[in-house]
Order: structure tokens, then sequence, then C-alpha cells
């Protein structure tokens, strides 16, 4: 079974997974920074670096994926969370969805979970507004506060 | 720089609160460790689980406790307190490899462009596992660090300043590592130097460790980002906390930000925008304080 893990979460996390995936070869898909210590902690898997400075994001791995390494037909995708649930990491989830006929996502407990269908869509007509609200509340307070404390800043040092 | 003869003081700082067992246990292996001399400074945030009684149990050791909780500022106690001329910090649950500090040592002596040496962090499971030579791993130049593991120039905090306490917890080593790179400082890594940290997470499953991450990235924007970065930066950052208190029915995104913003004032007092070469050089992961629940 050819799986990609999706280094979205520390290299604990990453340890404890190969761990229980034992002697499966895997790929492993991370940041250019994290690519030298990967490829020593865990020498029989393949690395892919993702050569962005921002996260794991569609647009970045559809252009990988002109890259042979990543080129393979994945049965799984596993994702690193930070968290038990694994909510938000929907930016990976969805960066990934053309990748692998599976994906799963790999907890802080060491749980391997299925994605589920969401239960209910966002609020986008909520969200969009309250966004809006804040923003525009926010930019006039921060644009007081970044003029009335110019005269005040701290000096350098 | 003659090394065998006198080799220099390693201070270590460590901070600790209700952490008893995990201080004993680094305090214990800090203390057979091969390099010699080594100050090892605790400093202890109110601890009420026993830590006081077992640390004055402990000969060799510069205990500092506090009388409240400090957050952060308890490091800079034990930073201000150090006399050695490279500084180590450590979590209260993480240790050195047992060759770290001789080598981090070693790399300092020969490489004077080096300011700060962030240590390879890895989880105890990778303890035993073989690592490179230091000759073998080139120092590759870095713009963050891990408090599990870093050592620092003693003249790092004249020139660059201490952790920013109104953080009290997280963020405070970006922050930090910001202010190192404005000071014209170099930070590096090496595989050949590491730290173990444990991963705690049911140990410090705060419910608050959001709203702390979040509010403190305001900060550190408003503190160092240039202007239209902030902007751009402040207006993702809200974005997300509204999209992510529906997604995840929480109210804690928006306690931050609204708590970020209360504290403006204060904050842009303080800013110094970097420029935008050393900007182009920071990567901030943002979107991970969204995945903490």
């Amino acid at each position: 079974m050819k799986k990609l893990i999706i280094k979205s979460g520390s290299m604990e996390r990453l340890s404890s997974l190969m761990k229980q995936l034992g002697e499966e070869a895997v790929t492993i898909l991370t940041h250019e920074h994290w690519a030298e210590a990967i490829t020593a902690e865990q020498p029989n898997a393949k690395v892919v670096t993702y050569n962005f400075k921002e996260s794991f994001n569609k647009a970045g791995i559809t252009t990988l994926l002109q890259v042979e390494e990543l080129a393979d037909d994945f049965d799984e995708v596993i994702i690193l969370t930070s968290n038990i649930s694994g909510k938000g990491h929907e930016n990976v989830i969805e960066a990934v969805s053309s990748i692998g006929k599976q994906i799963k996502l790999f907890n802080i407990n060491g749980k391997l979970m299925d994605i589920d269908s969401e239960k209910g869509k966002p609020l986008y007509l909520v969200a969009l507004s309250a966004t809006l609200i804040f923003v525009v509340i926010s930019g006039i307070w921060l644009s007081i506060c970044c003029l009335l404390t110019l005269p005040f800043r701290e000096k350098q040092g | 720089m003659p090394q065998d003869n006198n080799p220099p003081v390693v201070s270590v700082v460590i901070l600790t609160w209700n952490r008893k067992k995990d201080i004993c246990e680094t305090v214990g292996k800090l203390q057979k460790d091969a390099y010699s001399p080594l100050e090892i400074i605790v400093v202890d945030n109110n601890s009420t689980d026993g830590t006081a009684e077992a640390m004055k149990n402990i000969s060799g050791i510069t205990y500092l406790p506090q009388k409240q909780n400090l957050g952060i500022a308890g490091y800079n106690i034990g930073f201000r307190a150090a006399t050695g001329r490279y500084i180590i910090c450590l979590d209260s649950d993480s240790y050195p490899h047992e060759d770290a500090i001789n080598r981090m040592v070693s790399l300092f002596g020969s490489r004077e462009d080096i300011s700060v040496i962030a240590f390879d962090v890895h989880t105890p499971e990778a303890e035993g596992k073989p690592l490179p030579k230091l000759a073998e791993a080139e120092p590759k130049q870095l713009f963050g660090y891990h408090g599990a593991g870093a050592g620092f120039r003693k003249e790092v905090f004249e020139k660059a300043g201490y952790w920013h306490e109104p953080l009290f917890l997280y963020m405070n080593e970006i922050d930090h590592a910001i202010r190192i790179s404005k000071a014209g400082l170099k930070l590096f890594r090496t595989a050949a130097i590491r730290a173990f940290h444990k991963s705690s997470f049911t140990a410090r499953a705060s419910a608050n460790a959001p709203f702390f991450y979040l509010r403190n990235s305001y900060w550190v924007v408003w503190r160092h980002f240039p202007l239209g970065k902030m902007i751009m930066a402040t207006m993702q950052l809200i974005q997300q906390s509204v999209q992510h208190s529906i997604k995840q029915s929480t109210t804690i995104y928006i306690r931050a930000t609204i708590a970020a913003l209360l504290c403006a004032p204060k904050v842009f007092m303080q800013r110094q925008p970097v420029d935008e070469k050393l900007f182009s050089m920071l990567r901030i992961p943002f979107s991970l304080i969204f995945c903490r629940y």
C-alpha cells in the first residue's frame, strides 16, 4: 500500500506515526527546513520537499504533482494533526484532496481517523458578515492606535 | 579560542511550573553531563506540587523560587542571574543530548558569526539514534528557535533584549528571534546538536493555549511586521478567527482577538518593524494556532 504522509504536525507526531506504520514504505511531504532532519531520522522513507514557505495549499501541491516522487498513485494520504479532533486542518485536506484514494488524519493521541463528511456546512454568510464587522472595527481602532502612538514609539535597543 | 585549559562556564536556565518529576529528571541528566563547568539555574514559577522541596534537596544548582507564576518572565530572571559565557534555555521537560553542550561550546568557539544555536529538538524516542558528527553537519541559518533547547552567547540578551514579558506564554521565541535578527545577529541550527523534548500534550492540555497563541500572534505582527504585511496578516488572523470560531464552536479566538485589540495602544508604542528583506526570510506558521482544538 503506497502511503503519503503530509508533515503538517511536529516531528514528535511524525515519529509516533512512523512507529505505528512499522516497516511500511512511505513518502513524506515536508517543508524544506525539516527535510534534512526527517531524512536523518527516517532513512527508509522517501522525503519530498514542499518548496514553498506558506502552509500546504492546493496550488503548491498541484505544482509538486509534476515532481516524480509525488506523481505516484498513493492509496492513502495521512495528514498529521496537532490536536485531537483534526479540526483546523481543512486547508491541508483540501490541498491533498486530489492525491490518493483515501485521506486520513493522525491525531495527537496517536489515532488514525478517517475524514468524516462535515455535519452541516459552515455558515458562510454569518462568517463573512462577522469578519467584515471585525475587520472594519479593528481597522479603525488599529489606525487610531498606530497614528496616536507614532510620536511616542520606543527607540530601537 | 583556548578551550582545553579554561573551558567557559555554560549556564543552563530552566523554568518550571508544577512539573516536579520532569524537572528532577532534567536536572539529574544535566548533573551527569560531560561538560564542565556547568551552572544549572532553575526558576520556579510558584509550583505547588512539591517542586520546591525536591529542588532544595539537590545540591549544586541555583534554585530561584518565585512568589507567583510570572510566565516567561521567569526565564529572564534566570538569564539575568546566569554567569556563563553561554546560556542554554530548556523546558522543564526537555534535556540536551549528552554531547550537545560540548558541541555547542565547540561550535561557538569556531564560528564567531554564530550568536544563537537552535538545538535540533526531537522526542525522547530519538534518544540513542546515531547523531551526525559536528564537522559533518553544516549549520544552517534560521530565523527561529525552540525554547526546549537553544544556546545563546550572553551578549545576545544585551544586544537583542530579553524575552518579551507581556507575552506571558507562547510566541516569545519567535518575538525574540525577530529581534535577534534585527540586531544583526545570526541564529543557526545543526543536526549535530540535539535536545529531547517530551511530548506532554495532556500534561499541558490548557484550554487557554489557543488564546495566548492567537493574542500573541497579533502582538508579534503589530510589533514587527512592515505596515502592508501587518495589515494583511491582521486581516487574515481576524478572518481565520471568525471562521474557526464557527467551525470549532468556540469563542476563544474571538476573545483572544478582543484581548489583543484592547492592548493595541501599548503594543504599538513598541512597534519597530523589520525591513522587507528580513521579513521575506521569516516563516511564522500562524495557521497552527487554529489547530489546537
